[in-house]
Formats: structure tokens, sequence, C-alpha cells
């Protein structure tokens, strides 16, 4: 390499074009290469960047009224307090395909003294059994590892890492309940939604 | 870094491996045409990659195969543009393929010592076939579903295995599951893995004997790196460039979702096969039976390329091989483009109906896509059950099928093709139903009565012209248009022909004719009912003959039994019983004018359904396609399929 002591005009001017040569090798070689890589990584990432684009594109929060559910009518709901529990169907969309009316979930819903409704995630923040209601104690309870719960959703002891996911409720004109329905992450103290 | 290097090195030995694979001898110098084999292994990496990318997301089944595709191709991140590449580069694939033979022979390459070297690479090119033919079924799309079947047919026809051949690369007699399953495990696995072993021997025994220098004295010796890697660079820049700019420009085609029950009549293989299927279409190549134009020659071919090493052993033999390659190319680029001056620009009646169907295929894939993109979206059942189940896709079949023997729709079939009885144009022998229900058709009926039943003067109903019963009758509807027209065109009684016509519109009930004016239809019903007009008045009010339940009213009108119930004209419901049996008493039952079949017995509820949801333009629409009209849309089509519709269609819709 440390040959350039002869003064050849000539040979220095082969070597610069071997280097050129070499380098634009590299450079397109390299090139060709990694687009379809850098093309087939950015496809393999779909599901990141999708998300992301979504999120964009509802621009956060949803306007009132979007991904609300009817799942009951008011009058279903007794006036004691005493809570209903109420499977939860909708479409599900996997990939390509549209399943109609799929039970995605299930929600305990309550009409509390003041009149007002309030929902709940049936599912366990703990680690996502489905929390039954104990009609003796009235109150929530999970078969699984026993996280209890009172009817507001707060907990009553320290096995769940947060209290039940509430959920938003509107009531139409006509009576009916809408739920706003939503799956959260399980075994964390934030509610953290899922997709 | 020196050291580091030098460790590497004294465990496994790169830089031996490395000087080998780089510092190999070209005399004569680095020149282009030997980058073809390079440019080879490019596009087969490129095929690696996206093609590991591609199977990430698709799923090989009848029910899923599609639907995944489309998947890639419009809803995932740079989907379009991976499968663009792969489609493509399979395309480039074949044509260096043929680049890279046409070299070795016509520069002697295959010569002694290199036949072994030759017979790998017509191996190699086996393979590469190969993947084409597996890949282009994959997306299970009508194109490559009967495109593949005609290769698979061909397959059965192999003398004395044919059949189980046949069977085994179907998974079964028929196309099915496994067809994609065993395909798409010869696409992915086997056929590239051969590829890969095959490549490697092929390269392995190129470097034993070196390049084969066309022209030693060409220029002073060179070697591989850097100067001729450079080129083989610059020309896989070429290469990649071609490719993505066809992937970007063009795109990868996914026409409608396979459909045994649906033939696909503009199916062709895959260009490059082109000149096979030609050849085939040869009627003095038919004559020997599809094995000897579809298996036998071929073979021979092949067979010849093999000996062309052991032919060049004699003394022309090399001038023989160049010069019988020159002929076969030439045959295969003119067969080619005969083939494709026949599909395209012929205007024998077969080329045209190629055309229709490939544009009637081209609606067909845009429609399935628009429905899919739906809300309700993909159901489990797969994609193809979205245009089974659409009136837009089926209703034009169906009518083509039953009705368009004495109908017309707009001057054609329906599905936009003329009605032709052995060559000729067939004459129509009832009403053009394409505005059926429409203020248009109300107009028609009340004021070109004539005209809108002149093709029942095309036919008899026992022994009597069905024109003479229709339009020579002074006492049925005929009679009262030839009375009343003309009041009802004087321009004072405009409003009331618009209310007529609106009124009568509206008891359809149909989505596709709204909104509906009501202050119209009130005069309608009046001028129906009362007779009122602004000048002059109706010889008989239309209520004399006419029993109708006006929408939203409790109370019939009329009379019934003189003329056809009009409850519900048009619509829905109206349609399919009509349709069922138009000689009932409320149809057209009070006469004997009716010569039209009862399609009761012969027509599925699901047919019906479909036929009349169709002419009644009930069936989805996307916001797009809504806002300009969906009829708009299907006549428009309708006449860049059948631009001599438009001269030949008489005359029962002129304004």
């Amino acid at each position: 390499m440390n040959d350039s002591t002869p003064v050849d005009p000539e040979s220095n001017d082969v070597s610069r074009r071997n280097f050129m040569t070499k380098f634009w090798s590299v450079i397109i070689g390299g090139f060709v290469t990694l687009t379809p890589l850098v093309v087939g990584l950015t496809f393999f990432l779909d599901p990141i960047l999708r998300k992301k684009k979504a999120a964009e594109a509802s621009g956060g929060e949803g306007s009132p009224g979007e991904g609300f559910l009817n799942v009951i009518s008011e009058s279903a709901l007794p006036d004691d307090g005493r809570p209903v529990f109420q499977q939860i169907r909708k479409n599900v969309v996997d990939a390509w395909n549209t399943y109609i009316d799929q039970p995605v979930g299930a929600v305990y819903l309550r009409k509390t003294e003041s009149g007002a409704i309030t929902a709940f995630n049936s599912e366990c923040p703990h680690l996502g059994c489905t929390v039954s209601y104990l009609e003796s104690a009235n109150q929530y309870k999970c078969p699984c590892h026993d996280s209890k719960f009172q009817l507001d959703g707060e907990r009553t002891n320290q096995i769940p890492p947060r209290p039940m996911d509430e959920l938003d409720v509107k009531v139409d004109d006509e009576g009916n309940v809408w739920v706003k329905f939503q799956s959260y992450k399980i075994g964390v103290a934030e509610q953290i939604p899922k997709n | 870094m020196k050291k580091l290097l030098d460790w590497f090195d004294d465990r496994t030995g790169i830089r031996e491996v490395m000087n080998e694979a780089l510092y190999e001898r070209i005399p004569g110098g680095a020149r282009w045409r030997y980058v073809w084999g390079s440019t080879l292994v490019f596009t087969f990496f490129l095929q690696v990659i996206t093609g590991i990318f591609l199977w990430t997301a698709y799923s090989p089944s009848t029910q899923t195969a599609w639907e995944s595709v489309y998947y890639i191709q419009s809803q995932m991140t740079l989907g379009w543009l991976i499968r663009g590449m792969h489609h493509f580069a399979a395309q480039a694939m074949v044509v260096l393929l043929a680049f890279h033979l046409l070299q070795v022979i016509i520069d002697g390459a295959y010569k002694a010592p290199r036949e072994i070297n030759f017979w790998l690479g017509i191996v190699l090119m086996g393979i590469v076939l190969g993947l084409s033919l597996t890949g282009y079924l994959l997306p299970w799309d009508q194109k490559g579903y009967y495109a593949t079947k005609v290769a698979t047919n061909i397959m059965g026809v192999t003398p004395v295995i044919g059949t189980e051949v046949q069977e085994v690369v179907q998974g079964g007699s028929d196309y099915g599951h496994q067809t994609l399953t065993r395909f798409f495990a010869l696409h992915a696995g086997i056929l590239p893995g051969l590829l890969i072993a095959f490549l490697a021997l092929h390269i392995a025994v190129f470097r034993r004997h070196g390049i084969h220098a066309k022209d030693p004295e060409h220029a002073p010796e060179a070697m591989f790196w850097p100067d001729q890697v450079l080129k083989d660079a610059v020309a896989c820049l070429a290469v990649l460039a071609v490719v993505m700019l066809l992937a970007i420009y063009k795109g990868a085609e996914l026409s409608a979702p396979a459909d045994p029950s649906s033939p696909y009549d503009a199916a062709r293989p895959e260009w490059y096969f082109l000149f096979l299927f030609r050849f085939l279409k040869f009627e003095f190549i038919d004559k020997f039976g599809l094995a000897f134009g579809a298996i036998y020659i071929p073979s021979a071919l092949m067979l010849f390329l093999i000996m062309m090493p052991i032919i060049a052993l004699w003394r022309f033999g090399h001038k023989i091989n160049v010069f019988v390659t020159v002929i076969l190319t030439a045959c295969i680029m003119g067969l080619t483009g005969l083939a494709f001056y026949e599909d395209w620009y012929s205007d024998k009646d077969a080329s045209i109906k190629f055309r229709n169907d490939v544009a009637a295929a081209h609606k067909a894939a845009e429609r399935v896509r628009e429905l899919a993109e739906a809300p309700s979206g993909i159901p489990p059942e797969g994609a193809v059950s979205l245009l089974r189940n659409d009136p837009l896709t089926q209703g034009p079949k169906i009518f083509a099928k039953r009705c368009a023997s004495c109908h017309r729709y707009d001057g054609h079939d329906g599905t936009g093709e003329l009605v032709m009885v052995e060559g000729e144009e067939a004459e129509a022998t009832a009403a053009d139903l394409g505005k059926f229900g429409s203020r248009q058709w109300v107009e028609n009926i009340l004021v070109n009565y004539d005209e809108v039943f002149a093709p029942t003067r095309n036919t008899t109903k026992d022994g009597v012209n069905l024109g003479e019963l229709f339009l020579d009758d002074e006492y049925g509807m005929a009679g009262w248009v030839n009375e009343n027209k003309a009041v009802l065109q004087m321009p004072e009684n405009k409003e009331i022909l618009a209310g007529l016509k609106e009124f009568l519109a509206a008891q359809s009930g149909r989505e596709d004719l709204a909104p509906y004016d009501e202050s119209l239809i009130d005069i309608g019903r009046d001028a129906f009912v009362n007779g009122t007009l602004n000048q002059g008045e109706f010889t008989t009010n239309c209520v004399d003959c006419h029993d109708i339940k006006v929408r939203g009213e409790e109370e019939a009108l009329g009379f019934p039994g003189t003329a056809p119930v009009l409850t519900g004209y048009a619509g829905e419901e109206w349609l399919k019983s009509f349709i069922s049996n138009p000689g009932t008493e409320e149809h057209y039952g009070y006469g004997d004018k009716n010569a039209m079949p009862a399609f009761e017995d012969s027509m599925s509820e699901r047919e019906l359904d479909l036929l009349v949801k169709w002419m009644i333009n009930d069936y989805y629409k996307s916001e797009e396609s809504h806002s300009d009209e969906s009829v708009a849309v299907a006549e428009e089509t309708s006449e860049q399929q059948n631009v001599e519709v438009e001269n030949e269609k008489s005359e029962p819709e002129a304004e």
C-alpha cells in the first residue's frame, strides 16, 4: 500500500480509477441490496406503522357517539342498584375478514342511587378472568385470585393492581343504554387501552 | 482492526474465500456482455427478499389467499410496492434468463468443457419457469386460477402418468385448498431450495472453467473485483430501476377472486408463455391433439437445447445451433407478437370478445374491491361470496340468461353485449327495460306507448301478432295513449305530466328514484284519480281502469280486473310478483295479452332477488360511486364495452 514513492503519473491515475471503481461498486451494490430490504422491513413493520397512522387519522379523542354500542334498555336495569351482566357483541375485524356480531367481552351495568348508569368491564384488571357479582356480599369477586371490588369498582383488597375499568355510558331519548366498550392492559396499575 | 481481522481470518479463512470470490481473472477485460448471470443472481435475491416478506402476510387457502393478497395490496404499508416488485422481478428474471441463454449460445460458451454447466443452467431455467407458474396461481384470482388450470390440464395429458401427475400437483382431482398449499410449498420452499442448490453448482462449475472470454484480446486482462463488479452493479441497478418503475406506475394486477362457477373467458398465461398458448391455437397443431403441441414439441425443443454441446462437437455444429436458436427466437417473438395483436388490435369477433371479457373482468375486480372496502367487509367464507351475492354483478348475468331472449336493457343484454343469434343481432320481442320504472319510463308509457312496445310486433302469441294485441287495441292502454297523448303534451299540462311521472315513480318506493317531490306527487295523484288537468280532459281517467292502493294510503282506488293493478308499481315487491307470474289477475291476467312466461318455478328466489335488486339499483355503493349516480356509471361502462350498441340502439328511449 505504501509504494507510492515512484512518481508515475499513469499508475497514480490507475489507482485512483481503481479506487473510484471500488467506491461506486460498493455504493451501487449496497443500494440495490438495501432497497428491497428497506421496503420489506417497512412492510413487515406494518402493524406499528398502521397504528400510528390510525391514531393520527382519528385525531385522539373520538367524536361523541363514535364507538358506542347499544347494549341494553334502561328499563332492564333494576332500580335497587343490582348490577346486570351483559355480553358485548360487535363486528370484529381481523386483518382482511370482518366477523359480524361477535362476542367481544362483557360489562356490568348498574343504576346508581342517583339514577345514573355506570358500566364496568367485567374483565379483572389483575389477570383478565371474568369477575362475578356476589349477590350475598353485594360486591364483585374474581373467581381466579379473589380480587374484590365494591359496586363502584373500587378495590377492597390489594390483589388487583387497579380498580375495575369503568366505561363511558350514554342513554338516548328512547332509553337505550350505549356503552363505549374498551379493554385495558391487564396487570398494571395504569389504565392503558388495548388496541 | 487489523488484529481483529487477522483473528477472524485465522479461525475462518475468510480472506482466502474472499480472494477467491473477488479475484477471478477476466481475460479481455470486464465487459457489459458478462453481466447477465449477475443480474439473474440479483433478481433471485430480490425475489427471495420480497418473497419472504410477502410470506409473512400471505395465507394459502381458497378462502384466504385472494383476501390476504388483497390485504397486502391495498391495506398494508408498502404492500402494493413489495408485491409489485415481486411480480415484475419475476418477469425480469425470465427476460434476463432468455438474454443469458442467448448470449451463452451465441458466444459458444456452452461448448466443451462447459457442457455440464450449460445443462445445470437448463435445469435452473426449468426451476425458474416452475416458480413463475406456481406463483401465478397463489393470489387465487380469476386470472391466475383459470390460466393455471390450463397448465395443470396440460400436465394431465402427459402420456401414461398424466392423470396421476396432475392429481398429485393439484392435491386432488380438482382445485381447492390443497392446490394452494402444494403450490405454495413448491413456490416458497421446494423450488427456491432447488434453485439455490443448482445455482451453487452452476457458479462453482463456472468458476472452475473461468469465464468464457468472447475475445481475449479485447482489452488487458482484468479482475472480477472491482472492474466487472461495477458493471454488474450498474446492470443490477438498471434492473431494479425497471422493476421499481413498473411496480410504481403499473402495479401488479389482482383480478376478482377465483370463482369456479364463473368462467373467466379472458384467461391468458403470463406473457412469456403466450407463444406456447398461441402455438396451441393453430388448427394444424390442434389436430394432433393437446399432448403433441403442449408436450412433445416443447420437449423436443428442450432436447435440442440439451443436445447443443454435443451437436457443437461437429464441424458446423455451433453454426447450426446458433442458426436454429435464432429461428426459434424469431418464432417465439413472432408468436408472442401475433397473440398480442390478436388480443388487443384485431377486429375479429374473438378479439373483440376477449377485450370485452377483459373489460368485464376489470369491472368485477373493481367491484369486489368496492365491496371489500364496504363497512361489512369480507365475510369469513371469502371474498368470492361478495360478488356472488352482489346484485350489480349477478343481475346483468341473470338478465342476459333469462330475460334477454325477448327484452333488452338499454339496447344490450344487460351485461353490455348485443344479443346475437347465428351471427346476426337478434330482434327484441319485448320492451327495453333499461330505465324500467323511472320517471322517463312512465313518460314513455304515457306518450310513447307505441315505441315502448314496438318490439312486440316481432313475435306472435297463439298465432296472433303480439303487437296487434298490445298496440292495436283501442280499448287498451295503446288506445288511451292515442287519444290522450296530445292533451298530456300540451305546454299547459307540462306540470301535470311531471306530476303523473312523479306520482307513479313514487308508488315503487324505490330509493334509487328518490328524492320525490311531494307537491308534484299531489298534482299527479289528482290527475290520476280525478283527471284534473290545466287544459283539456282525459277520455278516461286512470283509475277507471287501474286499481291502485296509493303508497301511504289505506283505501284502494279504482276498479280491479280491467287493467294491471298499479299498487307499488315497479318496486321490489311488484317486480318480484310480476316476474314470478305476470299472468295473474293483478298483472296481465285481465286479458290475453300476456306472452311472458311465469318464472316462479324456473327461477330461484335468490336469482329473482338479485335480478330485481339490480333492476331497482338496490345494492351497495361506495361514497364515490354513490355521488355520480350509479345508473349513469353502469350505462357508461356498458357503452365503453360496446360502442356499437349506442348507434344500433332502437329509439324507445328517445327524449
